[in-house]
């Protein structure tokens, strides 16, 4: 089990959720943005100024790779794909995830019952 | 193209207080999913773009958020040498000019104090003298 887990890591699930719609192939920006409403029933949307960040992020670190693909006569597309290892940075945000919200299942389940003082007199 | 995707794009090309690499490329990239958007709503208005895509400021904002601190001290240490930069040379320009104006306006002060001197010239002709050289060529 873990020892502790840092805070700061949680812009992790952005990452998670991109990661995690690559693995099943090649997406572009819009596309990204689109899945993660349907797949989310329309739950969740990643507004573009967090999407394009997280994306140069993972790409940066090398998680992700970038390809210009032509669509059309003029218009292009980047579309991502997950390198071998963005699927291992995924395993470990994962389970970071999972610690975390069993964690805090943890906090939200617990009923605070204050020990009656004793009077010895 | 449709006016109200050119409206909604410069808008959010206005809300960016910097526009270094990194915001053009995120600009390009946010412009191509507008444009996505745009090509499948055609008839798609501006308050339209806005819900979909966000208020131009909070989508500099969000953008802004996803960064790491290092980058906002580089922005920053940025922003603090070039309004250092800034500072300096209107000082210096400014120094110049009081200098400048401060000499034109002794110069100015000197030639008005000046007092106007006149060179007298007189021209003596000696008509003797110039009678014997004409007596003289006509022997």
């Amino acid at each position: 089990m873990k020892q502790n887990y840092n805070f700061k890591r949680g812009k992790n699930n952005i990452d998670m959720i991109l990661l995690k719609i690559l693995c099943n192939g090649d997406f572009y920006g819009y596309q990204l943005s689109q899945l993660i409403k349907e797949f989310s029933h329309e739950m969740i949307s990643i507004p573009e100024g967090s999407l394009y960040p997280a994306l140069y992020k993972l790409q940066d670190n090398g998680y992700i790779s970038a390809e210009k693909r032509l669509v059309g006569k003029r218009q292009e597309r980047i579309y991502y794909h997950i390198e071998p290892s963005g699927r291992d940075y995924l395993q470990t945000i994962l389970s970071d995830y999972e610690y975390l919200t069993t964690a805090i299942q943890y906090i939200l389940s617990y009923q605070y019952a204050p020990q009656e003082e004793t009077e010895d007199e | 193209m449709n006016k109200e995707f050119d409206k909604y794009v410069h808008s959010v090309r206005s809300a960016f207080p910097y526009f270094r690499k990194s915001e053009k490329r995120f600009f390009s990239d946010f412009c191509t999913s507008v444009n996505e958007y745009a090509e499948e709503h055609p008839d798609c208005t501006y308050e339209e773009l806005e819900t979909n895509f966000g208020h131009p400021k909070d989508i500099v904002i969000e953008y802004y958020n996803q960064m790491e601190p290092d980058v906002y001290f580089t922005i920053i240490k940025k922003t603090k040498s070039i309004r250092y930069v800034t500072i300096t040379a209107i000082a210096v320009l400014l120094t110049l000019f009081i200098i400048a104006l401060s000499m034109i306006i002794s110069e100015k002060r000197k030639y008005n104090k000046a007092e106007i001197t006149y060179i007298d010239t007189s021209i003596t002709v000696n008509e003797q003298n110039d009678d014997d050289i004409e007596g003289d060529d006509f022997k």
